[in-house]
Formats: structure tokens, sequence, C-alpha cells
């Protein structure tokens, strides 16, 4: 996770703001952060060490070099021993259900590209900042596949279907800006001033009170699994115990 | 002084771990016990510090697996467990699943 004597480490984890903030850093910069099985098991040490730490308020996500993460390592695919073992494996070390499930809050810093899981780990995360470079795709159907960090579930929830489906039929890609429009990321800024916009964002839901935090997060994405009216209960309840 | 779960412990060489699995034992930097972060207690001047360097997000278990804790501030220590060196806890490998 961190850089020891060896290669370097495939995710790097600090903690900034006196362990307030950690900032986890996607580093295959050679294979422009591809999502092989050396990231997969750092992303997921980091992510529990984040579940596990009270103090961890906000997370960043962010890729070093050229891009934030360009989805599966081609080079892995068709390597998993059996469909039954690829099935075992995604439910020993669940990446995607500890992101989307971490108490803190995310927010997915994204530069250049955002390809497949790439574009699909910042979908997870509560917020977004692009730069203007940005550049998203999904392009697993052309590949024969389907989305599966959470795609095909996570764009309909911001899109709506047509508008989901169009994005993923066609695996068109849509820039920083049109994925602002669409709702996909919250703000556009220059590349220089995305460090400083994910920190300024980081530090800002740090300061916020973590119990009403925790109660935010809860009430959003579990209330829109629900019909109205049990999600309207659930805000009760929960505004009710803060 | 028992290991307490959820809690925060200081090393006398800044390293800061919390507790995952707890126990009653102790935890100690090579012979001196770590302090509770809200104990309020600080090492006296010039206490050692072991040589060994935990890493920030690491994992150590004692030789009987019972008690976890985690690296939250990376610092030089000794990690003992009833004066017992804690295991650096490996994720079983796995294959791609892809």
């Amino acid at each position: 996770m961190g850089e020891r004597d060896g290669p370097p480490a495939a995710v790097l984890y600090e903690l900034i703001d006196d362990g307030r903030v950690g900032v986890i850093t996607l580093n295959r910069p050679e294979r422009l952060n591809a999502y092989d099985i050396t990231m997969r098991d750092g992303l997921y040490e980091a992510l529990l060490a984040v579940r596990d730490d009270p103090r961890v308020r906000a997370v960043i996500l962010r890729g070093n070099g050229r891009a934030f993460c360009t989805g599966g390592d081609v080079a892995e695919f068709g390597s998993a021993p059996s469909a039954v073992r690829a099935r075992e494996v995604r439910w020993l070390r669940d990446v995607w259900g500890t992101l989307w499930q971490l108490p803190a809050i995310t927010i997915a810093a994204v530069h250049g590209y955002a390809v497949g899981g790439g574009f699909e780990m910042a979908l997870l995360c509560d917020q977004s900042i692009a730069a203007s470079n940005a550049r998203f795709s999904l392009p697993e159907t052309g590949m024969g596949m389907i989305p599966g960090v959470g795609g095909t579930q996570t764009l309909p929830r911001l899109l709506g279907t047509g508008r989901a489906l169009d994005v993923v039929l066609t695996g068109r890609w849509l820039e920083a800006r049109t994925a602002a429009r669409l709702g996909l990321v919250s703000r556009v800024v220059a590349p220089s001033r995305l460090a400083a916009a994910a920190r300024s964002l980081a530090r800002r839901v740090a300061g916020l009170d973590h119990a009403a935090l925790k109660a935010l997060k809860r009430a959003i994405n579990d209330g829109l699994d629900q019909p109205l009216e049990g999600g309207l209960a659930l805000e009760r309840r929960l505004a009710g115990v803060l | 002084m028992p290991t307490q779960l959820g809690k925060i412990y200081l090393a006398p060489g800044g390293m800061q771990l919390i507790v995952t699995k707890g126990g009653p034992g102790t935890l100690s930097d090579g012979e001196t016990p770590l302090l509770r972060a809200d104990s309020g207690e600080k090492f006296p001047d010039g206490t050692p510090a072991g040589a060994q360097a935990l890493q920030l997000g690491k994992r150590y278990k004692s030789t009987d697996g019972a008690v976890e804790v985690l690296v939250n501030k990376p610092g030089p220590c000794d990690l003992r467990y009833e004066g017992q060196p804690m295991e650096l806890k490996e994720a079983k490998p796995l294959p791609s699943s892809d």
C-alpha cells in the first residue's frame, strides 16, 4: 500500500488534516492506472483502513499519472481460474461494496481517462470533481461484457434508465463538462486546481458533525432504494437520534 | 492493561494504532507499554522507540490471531502483545476475477 522495498505499490494511502482526511492514490501510471490484482488488493486494504479508522471523515480517491483509471487491466482478462472461482473472489474481496458502504464521505478527483471500471469507481463515490481534461466512457458492452463495478446500478440512479442505456450501449466518450451537465460530476475545475478543489471539499466535509454526516449519507443512499414513504420514515428516524 | 477494541494507542516514537480486535493483554513497543490516546498520559522524555517502521494502513495480529490492530499513524515500534512480537497480517492471495 505504501512505498517500501521492491516495486512501487499499486495503491498509496495517506492521511492528512490530523487524520481526518484519507487520500487513496491509484498508482500504476505506466498502465494508465489499469485495475489489476495488485491494485485490487491495495485498494481493498486502504478502504478497510478507512472503514476501521473512526477519525477519517472524508476520503479522496485519485490517480497518479495521465489517467484517473482505465478500468480492468486487459492483460488479466480471461485469467480467472473459473467462473465459480471468479464469483467467489469477488465475494471474498468485495472492493466495490466496501467503497459504497464507507461511513466516510468519498470524493473522486478525476482527471484524464476514466474508463470502464475507472468511471464506475467515480460513480460509487459520494462526490466527483473532474478536471476539464477528464473523459469518461463505459465501453464494456462493445466488448461483449457489461459494466461490473456497479455501473449498471449507479448510472441509472443518476441519469434515469434511458440516458444510462444511451451511455452504456454506445460507449461514447463524455467530456468533463458533459458529465457535469448530466449530473455525473458535481464540479469541473482546471487540471491544476483538481487536487486543491478535492482537498478543500474534503476538509469542509471533515469539519462537519460526524454523526450528522453518517446520518445524511445513510438517508440519501438507503432512502433511494425505498419508496418515498419508506425514505421519509428513514429520514425521520435518523433525524430523531441526532 | 487490556487491549480495548476501538481504542487508539500511542507508541513512544509517534506510531499510533487502533485496536480492531481486543484482548486482555498488553500492547507494547519492546518493553514499553503503549499508552491509550485518551488517557492523557505521556511518555517520559527519552523513552526509546523500537526500530521497526510500521506503515500506515497495515494490520498486525497477535501470534494466536486473537488480537488485531490497524496502524493509523506510521512510525517506529517493535510491536508486541503480551511480550510476543505481533505479525504483519497479510491478505490471503486470490486470483483475478476477470
